[in-house]
């Protein structure tokens, strides 16, 4: 009988718990701007924590229960400053400026912002690391005739006609846009990591002209750096990881990680 | 003796050159000078001589504005012992600028129009917005990729600032620059020129 009392208060206990986790995670969105404050009811929550409080004998319990009452008292403060600042000039419904943003020209809105922008005034001067930097710059330099020798014209061809793909080539014009070929190529990645959830670095830049794995690489780069893919060194070996979103990266954390490619070269 | 200098318009005269080049010439990562700095270089009525100075700057169409000096933007200062002189002064335009001088300091008009948009957002979340959302909302006129590379120049010029949570406030530039109550008004006043579009670019998330 005591048992079946026991069981029954754990059970009672463990839904307890799940139901202030709930209210603390929604407590902490809000606290991230995720929802609007007034959509959590303050009072409910509140009579939530009052249900339980005699109930819990943990230490952990206890520490979940201050941690959610604290994060109740943000949101009530976060209400507070929200219906300040509705009532102050500068409130304005997110959804309608954000509509109205958008159905603003790019021309429209930087007149609009002009109109109200007054740019500081500030003189950049010398310092003596930079008067140094000039100084030595100035000392190595070699002399104008030896730079005017490299310099020298050489025969020159007679003008040529560019066809499209001519300039394609150059990179002049492009078939499809720098986003779209991005988002390509982060699908083949995607595609190719499927299986294993990685990829070798140079398998997957690899190809068979200098050019084409260059560019590649150069997308590669583009894709670590915004988070959409992990570069990982394992001995002589590099690793590529997609993500399937975006991940937050930690720019004072962020290093460079120069890889060297040289027409010919064979890995 | 210090009456008898004070009271000699020479004397008076030069405070005044010094006060213009404390705020002109940008010693620290901040332009202008901070409270403390021009009492220490002017002395006590410090207010009065940039009074004058903007009296004299006036007519070249500029002004000095008194900005709150922030703790983000602040550079640690072991002499500064006043807690409460915390105010920097800065020189600012007056009036506006027109698109074409704009260009002409190396502005693009759509970074001008993304950081409308990037200011305008953030203000309209009571000045805390996520980062992924600003971006999201830039997106819509000028593509994922290019939004992110605005979001990380608005940072590091000062017009937004980026905590630890990823949230981004107005920062110290768009406070001193910017006229937010007019942007505000100018923003909802203006009449929509185009639809909003319906669906995102591609490679949005």
């Amino acid at each position: 009988m005591i048992e079946e009392g026991n069981a029954r208060s754990g059970v009672y206990l463990a839904s307890g718990r799940t139901e202030v986790r709930e209210v603390l995670e929604t407590c902490e969105a809000i606290q991230k701007r995720k929802f609007n404050p007034f959509l959590l009811d303050v009072e409910r929550a509140v009579a939530t924590l009052r249900k339980y409080f005699s109930r819990w004998k943990t230490f952990n319990d206890h520490c979940l229960d201050a941690r959610t009452l604290n994060s109740l008292t943000e949101v009530v403060r976060l209400q507070n400053s929200q219906l300040r600042y509705q009532s102050s000039t500068l409130y304005t419904d997110p959804k309608l400026l954000s509509d109205k943003l958008r159905s603003l020209s790019v021309e429209g809105l930087a007149r609009i912002f002009l109109k109200s922008w007054h740019p500081i005034v500030e003189l950049e001067q010398l310092a003596t690391t930079t008067v140094k930097e000039a100084l030595h710059y100035w000392d190595t330099l070699l002399p104008f005739d030896v730079r005017r020798k490299r310099l020298e014209a050489r025969e020159a061809c007679s003008p040529l006609a560019l066809d499209l793909e001519s300039l394609e080539s150059m990179g002049i014009t492009a078939e499809q846009t720098f986003s779209e070929s991005l988002e390509k190529f982060w699908m083949e990645m995607r595609r190719h990591a499927e299986q294993s959830g990685k990829l070798s670095y140079w398998e997957f830049v690899k190809r068979d002209s200098f050019e084409e794995t260059a560019a590649r690489a150069y997308f590669v780069s583009f894709l670590v750096t915004y988070g959409y893919a992990t570069l990982e060194k394992r001995e002589k070996d590099l690793f590529l990881t997609p993500h399937t979103r975006r991940v937050r990266l930690d720019l004072g954390r962020l290093v460079s990680f120069p890889i060297s490619l040289k027409p010919g070269e064979r890995r | 003796m210090t009456q008898q200098s004070e009271s000699n318009p020479h004397f008076y005269a030069e405070k005044l050159k010094r006060a213009a080049h404390l705020l002109f010439f940008k010693r620290g990562k901040v332009p202008g000078a901070r409270e403390w700095e021009l009492k220490a270089r002017l002395g006590k009525n410090y207010e009065e001589i940039l009074t004058d100075l903007n009296r004299v700057l006036e007519d070249l169409d500029l002004e000095v504005k008194r900005a709150r000096d922030e703790a983000s933007y602040r550079a640690p200062d072991p002499l500064s012992v006043d807690e409460e002189s915390e105010d920097r002064f800065l020189i600012r335009l007056k009036s506006e600028m027109t698109l074409t001088e704009s260009r002409l300091c190396g502005w693009r008009i759509d970074n001008l129009a993304a950081l409308t948009m990037a200011i305008a957002y953030v203000i309209s979340k009571q000045g805390k917005a996520p980062r992924a959302e600003v971006e999201q909302d830039l997106s819509y006129k000028f593509g994922r990729w290019r939004s992110m590379n605005l979001t990380d120049i608005f940072i590091r010029t000062g017009y937004l600032r980026e905590d630890e949570e990823g949230l981004l406030r107005l920062g110290w530039r768009t406070k001193s620059e910017v006229d937010l109550r007019a942007l505000m008004t100018l923003l909802l006043e203006a009449k929509p020129e185009q639809p909003p579009p319906e669906s995102q670019t591609i490679g949005n998330d």
